[in-house]
């Protein structure tokens, strides 16, 4: 092969790697095509009791509304629900009427929901080649074929799931990889640092994270423990770890491998803030998104004041938007990141992300939009968003 | 609950209130959801995003590269041709417009990348990617290497070159996606070329393949 032929030749290899192109395409077609949110005013205290009365009143009627949808294989399609029961082609129903959900059926074998806010009933039909996930915040629940109701408080970072039927694997942040069985109920707490997982205690796999002895006797039975455990990710007795040496030393792969084998909560706990953004950087690109959370969770905690730890806002908000589709949360990590750095290197992306995200919702003409808008305009006049500040502030220049 | 007709017609519009049906695409033309599309119809925006993403994905990966930002261009390039939809005059010669578009799109975060470079006092999303397979590094190396060259190189030069050399259009579609004639963009890929074989002799991955360049010229 020529020269220029073999560079052409990795050049496509590289480009075309279909976990990345997929991830690409999923994450600009989810940016362009989510449904507009209703738009949501504050509310008083006062609007708050009210608007609960009122849902409590509604609730009943709204539930009897039913959406409905078919899908094909070659064109998979998200369909975001905020009220009613979706019944899929095999039989299984879902009921978001009590929350911000997004169905996507990937293919006629695998459908993932998302939700984004609330709680939501499933009532999954088992088929032996159909594969369920639910995405609620940072869990995941791997579903075969049950009955049960899952919720997320994105505000309190609350995931809750109660099973009714049937055996639910349940994944969250640091490793956390549980099994629970029907009966039962588990309410898990988000934290900077540490999950709190009130209910049954059983492995799926080896725990990443570490806990307490009792709880580690406790789950190496076949049953679950009864209620009330909490995992936690413990400091290490030592303040040297191996991947930080095999970090500086520019053996990525090995790096992350070392800190997931280590236990990665235990891990992150030691290194200055440049090792866990790289290592953060290097779980991401890895697919370990969760991972890649902990580690700038962990320079928020430790380096609040850092250069990094505002930098680490822009880049979760990047992967909630685009990897993980979670595009309140973006939103929220954007907004911080730009009162915390409002110049920072992120900045101007950060604004333009906002401004198509606003624009997205169609809230144009909030107050934060046109803000965002004439911020945009006055500190990146040339900017590639530009364009679209001008349009939201009624510009035609 | 309601349920859905027992027979979905080809190309349906959605509706909120009765639900959404998702019809079979592949069948219908460009030119027939371009239309649809200008008409309002979401479904048909959807498909043509579902028909042309991958691909418009693939040119924008030969111009920029490997770059976290490449969603951001994608999305980008296709909000800017669905916007500008209602002004493609040849609802058939869809892709080759929206080419040109993800083209114009590329060059746009090419400049601005430029000009943000001097800000970025701490940008973790420059950090040289890990390896993805310890039996492909030697490849990453060289990609990485060819873009770094890329990135020396006027985009004037530089995006012809990534379109005819990795993306394999014939010439007279290279002019049209950076919009000049047949003759110019000829010059400029000579200029190209020669640039690049010029920057790959000091840069020491790509050293080897520049002498071999040069020889074969």
């Amino acid at each position: 092969m020529n020269p220029l032929g073999t560079l052409k030749h990795d050049v496509e290899q590289v480009r075309d790697d279909p976990d990345r192109a997929a991830r690409d395409v999923a994450a600009a077609r989810a940016r362009l095509f989510g449904t507009p949110a209703a738009r949501r005013a504050p509310l008083r205290p006062r609007a708050w009791l009210a608007a609960a009365v009122i849902l409590v009143v509604l609730l009943p009627v709204v539930a009897l509304k039913a959406l409905h949808f078919k899908t094909t294989p070659n064109v998979a399609v998200a369909l975001r629900a905020n009220e009613g029961v979706v019944r899929l082609p095999d039989g299984s129903t879902v009921n978001v009427s009590r929350a911000r959900a997004t169905i996507l059926p990937e293919s006629d074998h695998r459908i993932r929901v998302q939700i984004e806010r609330g709680e939501a009933a499933f009532s999954v039909v088992h088929h032996d080649d159909t594969r369920w996930e639910v995405e609620a915040g940072p869990f995941t629940v791997v579903v075969v074929g049950t009955r049960f109701e899952c919720a997320w408080d994105p505000d309190r970072r609350e995931f809750w799931l109660r099973l009714a039927e049937g055996a639910v694997r349940v994944r969250g942040p640091a490793g956390l990889d549980q099994l629970m069985r029907a009966g039962e109920f588990v309410r898990a707490a988000v934290g900077e640092q540490r999950v709190q997982w009130d209910g049954p205690l059983r492995s799926a796999t080896e725990p990443a994270l570490g806990h307490d002895a009792s709880a580690d006797a406790r789950s190496t039975g076949n049953d679950a423990a009864t209620t009330a455990d909490v995992i936690t990710v413990p400091r290490p007795a030592s303040s040297s770890a191996a991947w930080i040496t095999m970090l500086r030393a520019g053996r990525t792969r090995e790096a992350l491998s070392r800190a997931q084998s280590d236990g990665f909560g235990r891990s992150i706990s030691v290194g200055d803030p440049e090792a866990l953004m790289l290592l953060a950087d290097i779980a991401r690109a890895q697919g370990q998104s969760e991972q890649a959370r902990a580690a700038w969770a962990e320079v928020r905690a430790r380096f609040g004041r850092s250069a990094q730890a505002g930098a680490s806002r822009f880049l979760e908000g990047r992967l909630l938007a685009d990897q993980l589709h979670q595009p309140d949360q973006a939103r929220a990590m954007f907004e911080r990141y730009l009162i915390e750095q409002p110049s920072g290197p992120f900045a101007e992306s950060a604004r333009a992300r906002l401004l198509a995200e606003y624009t997205r919702l169609d809230e144009r003409g909030a107050t934060r939009t046109q803000q965002l808008a004439r911020d945009y305009l006055r500190l990146h006049p040339e900017g590639p968003s530009a364009w679209r500040a001008r349009a939201i502030l009624g510009d035609s220049r | 609950m309601m349920t859905l007709p027992a027979a979905t017609p080809m190309i349906t519009r959605t509706n909120s209130s009765e639900g959404l049906v998702v019809p079979l695409f592949r069948t219908v033309d460009d030119a027939t959801l371009v239309r649809d599309a200008i008409d309002g119809q979401r479904s048909a925006t959807v498909a043509l995003y579902d028909r042309y993403a991958p691909y418009v994905r693939r040119v924008l990966g030969s111009v920029l590269g490997p770059c976290d930002d490449l969603a951001d261009v994608l999305h980008d390039s296709f909000e800017q041709a669905f916007r500008s939809l209602n002004r493609l005059e040849q609802p058939e010669r869809f892709k080759q417009w929206l080419r040109v578009v993800a083209v114009n799109t590329a060059r746009g975060h090419l400049r601005s990348k430029r000009r943000r470079q001097w800000l970025s006092f701490f940008a973790p999303e420059d950090m040289p990617e890990p390896e993805q397979h310890s039996e492909g590094s030697e490849a990453a190396d060289r990609v990485a290497a060819v873009y770094r060259v890329l990135d020396a190189m006027p985009e004037d030069e530089r995006v012809p070159l990534c379109l005819r050399w990795i993306e394999e259009l014939e010439l007279t579609e290279v002019a049209e996606a950076v919009g000049v004639s047949l003759a110019t963009v000829k010059r400029k890929l000579d200029r190209a070329r020669a640039r690049f074989v010029a920057l790959s002799r000091k840069d020491p991955t790509l050293a080897q393949f520049a002498a071999t360049m040069e020889g074969a010229r």
